[in-house]
């Protein structure tokens, strides 16, 4: 996560690397993605201060141009992609928004991965 | 026609509702469903509105929803118990949300689509329909 004004960050991926396990950190907190061996995509965002985590959260997960997920909730945010949502070769990103307790707006880090 | 996240969270609350523990409740508030404990919500899942999104067929959006908002409210019901949920019969082993349209039904459960752990009251799809 990172923190800056509504639209800072984007979802662009930097390099396409594999789901099976891979972290992608910003200045606050990191995205954490792994694949396991029966196909599910798990993921969560973890914030390097945990204290930050309270607050309203809105998350969107894609498989290619698919929202296979999405949730509105006050803490921290974890999740996984079914197999039968998580085709291999497909591109899964996560789109996240947090607002913490002192009213600081963070966005996602770019993050994008191939599914194995 | 299409489909309501609405309908689909009040569908799922009266289904959850036979299965969760008899500490915790499940309520549909508009689109999203929520568990509660005691009067207090406990969290769940907003995912109905999976179903709302134009990308893809109806059927494969409501399984691609169902799974997630179970997901959602399966994650709720560990925190709030710090245990897993629901039982297994397999030791170890976290019975997986699982969602399939067939015939017009929407079956819905926990762990092995041909054996699973728990199997909760289908629907019809035609429920969903506004």
């Amino acid at each position: 996560m990172v923190a800056g004004a509504p639209g800072a960050a984007s979802s662009t991926a930097r390099a396409l690397v594999s789901c099976r396990a891979v972290e992608y950190r910003g200045s606050a907190g990191k995205i954490a993605v792994q694949t396991s061996p029966s196909g599910y995509v798990a993921w969560g965002i973890y914030f390097y201060d945990p204290a930050k985590n309270d607050g309203p959260w809105v998350v969107d997960v894609y498989v290619g141009s698919r929202r296979v997920d999405h949730k509105k909730q006050n803490y921290a945010p974890h999740g996984s992609v079914h197999p039968n949502d998580a085709r291999s070769g497909a591109t899964s990103r996560i789109k996240a928004v947090h607002t913490d307790l002192q009213g600081n707006v963070y966005h996602s880090v770019p993050n994008a991965c191939v599914i194995p | 026609m299409r489909a309501s996240s609405r309908k689909l969270a009040a569908l799922l609350a009266t289904r959850l509702d036979e299965i969760l523990p008899p500490s915790l409740s499940a309520r549909a508030e508009g689109p999203r469903l929520s568990i509660f404990a005691g009067g207090e919500a406990q969290g769940g899942s907003a995912a109905a509105v999976l179903v709302e999104d134009e990308d893809d067929e109806l059927d494969a959006r409501i399984e691609t929803a169902v799974r997630a908002m179970l997901s959602g409210v399966q994650d709720c019901v560990i925190r709030h118990l710090g245990e897993p949920w629901p039982e297994s019969g397999r030791q170890g082993a976290l019975p997986m949300p699982g969602a399939r349209v067939e015939q017009g039904l929407v079956h819905l459960w926990f762990g092995d689509e041909h054996a699973p752990d728990v199997r909760l009251t289908p629907f019809e799809r035609s429920r969903l329909m506004e």
